[in-house]
């Protein structure tokens, strides 16, 4: 079961914002904004709650080191991941591999969920994009 | 007579009967096999590690279904990080959160477990009565050209254009009601509708009315097999549980089955534990046109690969579509030129291809008791696939593409191995009869028992499986069990 206590402290907030910055930096022509601007960081205590706890604790180490680079190093270091993921399957192209997955998933989720909702229930994000779908119950 | 569901289990855990059957896992496997024991009038039991959904309480959203209806919220990675594994975890198991397309087996797929397994009546016609009874539990359906959207529509020109066979899918659904504005999209995290043929409509709710017992929320953890009786014990709901069962089957899939052996101590004595696990792995590409398709709407699934080069070569195509969460996953890179691409959500089109995989992987623990699945995706399954992705470039060549993009990320849905069935200890898990090898209290009913990847859809013939498992258990014919009418006063029937 996902566990329903996770602490995510400011700290954790501020990180995964500067990191979300840099990977989704916003794209105002066709209106999505950046990362730290959508509140889509309140989700992810609740999505790393039900991943496995010792991923959850490494992946929090690497989020506050990265926080700590200045914007551009941290995109430098999303693209070394990149790259290195392309590489064969030895030591570093694993952990670039499962290090990306485990930066870009949560972050990506968060913000293209589309639970950033208004008083309609539309999310701006989704609005942005032209995706809606229904399905009627009967 | 039907059984009525055990009083005590409404009052407590505790005071649970002994029964003829427990079976873990409420999936393809286990929710078929749960129905046909409990109509011939045995007591099961069956466990589901997730919750029971109503039609109505489904997530309206992807991220609320990730985390509501998968393991691990949803993805999980091989140990390598090259393949990301997606499996469901709700009563119903993994036919809740899948598409639903249910194609029976041909022969080169039964000739090749044939020669795997030792056993010779795997083929097109010792399988063709067990698909029989089971299609009859299910209403199945062709996907009309009505019901096509943009994506369909692309593919379909470029299949024709480059003169590749194509067919129209089928479909485990009741009434969708397409061309009412239905995004069949939703129903990846359960249907609302009811209508896809999900386990959750069709076996439980005969399992139900034949008396057969359901506990929900119940992480089984392992199985102690004695020599009159076996022991399940687990959590629910953070308290400790424990079963007790002549037989015991285990229809957790492929990597929970597994997991439940080799955490109840089976390593040692099963050689060919864990081995031998496909997955069907998935090469994503998505293609960008001027034109509006919106590839997530109506039928996003319509269509498919008929073409007997493909089947040679050891691929297929799949016309295939992902929401947002989905799309910018498997969308290559991020920052700016990610999100522009995101933006032109409406103009994505998407092909993968569906490699048959002939490097075996292997399930594991790690010291922790966690899993642990190694997956290469090696030389033959990279040739399969670039063979695959060659068509898909001339396809969206063909038809006008602006941009081809291709992910980088590959997944795997259909979990399947790892309890192989066949005649050999040393090569498999589970014998003929679906009993453990030397432990004839325990039995296998699920995609863990695949001796290898037959590159079409799987869930079919798991539940397949399930009928032929359950012959094998009760020693004698099992018809389709039918539907009974409701009595008044009766909420569920
Ligand atoms: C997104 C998606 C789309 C798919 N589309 C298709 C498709 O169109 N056609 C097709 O044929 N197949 C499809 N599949 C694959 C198909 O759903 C599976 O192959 C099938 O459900 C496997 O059946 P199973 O019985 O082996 O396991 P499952 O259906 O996965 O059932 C196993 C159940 O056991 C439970 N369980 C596991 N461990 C424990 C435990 N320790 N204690 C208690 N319970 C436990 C799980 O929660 C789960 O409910 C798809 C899969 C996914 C994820």
């Amino acid at each position: 079961m996902p566990r329903t206590e996770f602490a995510f402290t400011a700290a954790d907030r501020r990180a995964w914002n500067r990191i979300g910055d840099a990977l989704l930096p916003g794209y105002p022509q066709a209106g999505l904004p950046r990362f730290s601007a959508t509140g889509a960081v309140e989700l992810l205590p609740r999505l790393l709650a039900a991943s496995p706890p010792d991923d959850v604790a490494a992946l929090r180490i690497v989020v506050r080191l990265l926080a700590w680079l200045p914007c551009p190093l941290i995109r430098c270091v999303l693209h070394l991941l990149r790259f290195g993921g392309r590489a064969g399957g030895s030591f570093p192209g694993n952990a670039c591999r499962l290090l990306e997955l485990g930066l870009r998933g949560p972050l990506l989720a968060c913000y293209y969920a589309g639970l950033d909702r208004d008083a309609e229930g539309a999310s701006a994000i989704h609005t942005a994009i032209g995706y809606r779908i229904s399905c009627d119950s009967e | 007579m039907p059984k009525t569901a055990s009083p005590a289990l409404a009052s407590s855990l505790g005071a649970l009967p002994f029964y003829d059957y427990i079976i873990v896992g409420s999936g393809a496997g286990g929710s078929p096999l749960a129905c046909y024991l409990a109509a011939a009038g045995k007591r099961v039991l069956l466990l589901e590690a997730g919750r029971e959904w109503q039609a109505s309480q489904y997530p309206d959203n992807e991220f609320d279904a990730s985390l509501a209806l998968m393991w691990n919220g949803g993805a999980e990675p091989s140990r390598d990080g090259r393949l990301t594994f997606l499996r469901g975890r709700a009563l119903g198991g993994g036919t809740v959160v899948n598409q639903c397309l249910l194609d029976r087996f041909d022969d080169d797929a039964f000739s090749s477990w044939a020669a795997h397994s030792g056993i010779a009546s795997f083929s097109s016609a010792g399988m063709a009565r067990h698909y029989q009874v089971t299609e009859a539990h299910l209403a199945l359906k062709t996907i009309s050209e009505r019901d096509w959207n943009g994506n369909a529509r692309l593919y379909v020109e470029g299949f024709e254009k480059l003169g590749h066979r194509w067919a129209p899918l089928r479909r485990g659904q009741r009434h969708c009601a397409v061309a009412n504005g239905n995004d069949c999209l939703r129903c990846l995290g359960g249907c609302p509708r009811d209508s896809k043929q999900s386990m959750a409509v069709t076996f439980l709710p005969l399992a139900r009315q034949a008396g057969a017992d359901i506990i929900s929320e119940c992480d089984v953890q392992g199985v102690v097999h004695g020599s009159r009786s076996v022991t399940v014990y687990g959590r629910r709901r953070g308290e400790r549980v424990q079963f007790h069962a002549a037989r015991c089957v285990l229809a957790a899939g492929s990597f929970g089955s597994t997991a439940l052996m080799l955490r109840s101590g089976l390593g040692d004595r099963l050689p060919a534990l864990g081995q031998g696990f496909y997955c069907h792995p998935q090469f994503v590409t998505f293609a960008l046109y001027d034109q509006l398709l919106d590839s997530h709407r109506g039928s996003f699934q319509a269509v498919k690969s008929d073409d007997p080069a493909f089947r040679a070569a050891g691929f297929k195509l799949e016309n295939v579509f992902v929401g947002p969460m989905g799309a910018a996953y498997l969308l290559p890179g991020f920052g700016r030129r990610h999100l522009a691409t995101m933006a032109a959500y409406r103009h994505l089109a998407c092909i993968e291809v569906a490699v048959r995989d002939v490097t075996p992987g292997r399930i594991g623990l790690h010291g922790n008791g966690r899993l642990r699945v190694e997956k290469p995706v090696g030389r033959a399954e990279r040739r399969r696939a670039r063979a695959g992705l060659a068509v898909i470039e001339q396809i969206y060549r063909a038809t006008g593409a602006r941009r081809v993009i291709h992910s980088p990320f590959n997944i795997g849905l259909h979990l399947m191995g790892g309890c192989a069935l066949g005649t050999r200890k040393a090569s498999s898990v589970v014998n003929p009869e679906f009993a453990v090898h030397g432990l004839p209290r325990l039995h296998v009913v699920d995609g863990s028992l695949f001796p290898d990847a037959p590159g079409i859809n799987p869930s079919l013939t798991i539940m397949a499986l399930a009928h032929r498992a359950a012959e094998a258990m009760l020693g004698a014919t099992v018809r389709p069990v039918s539907r009974m009418p409701c009595t008044a006063g009766q909420e569920v029937c």
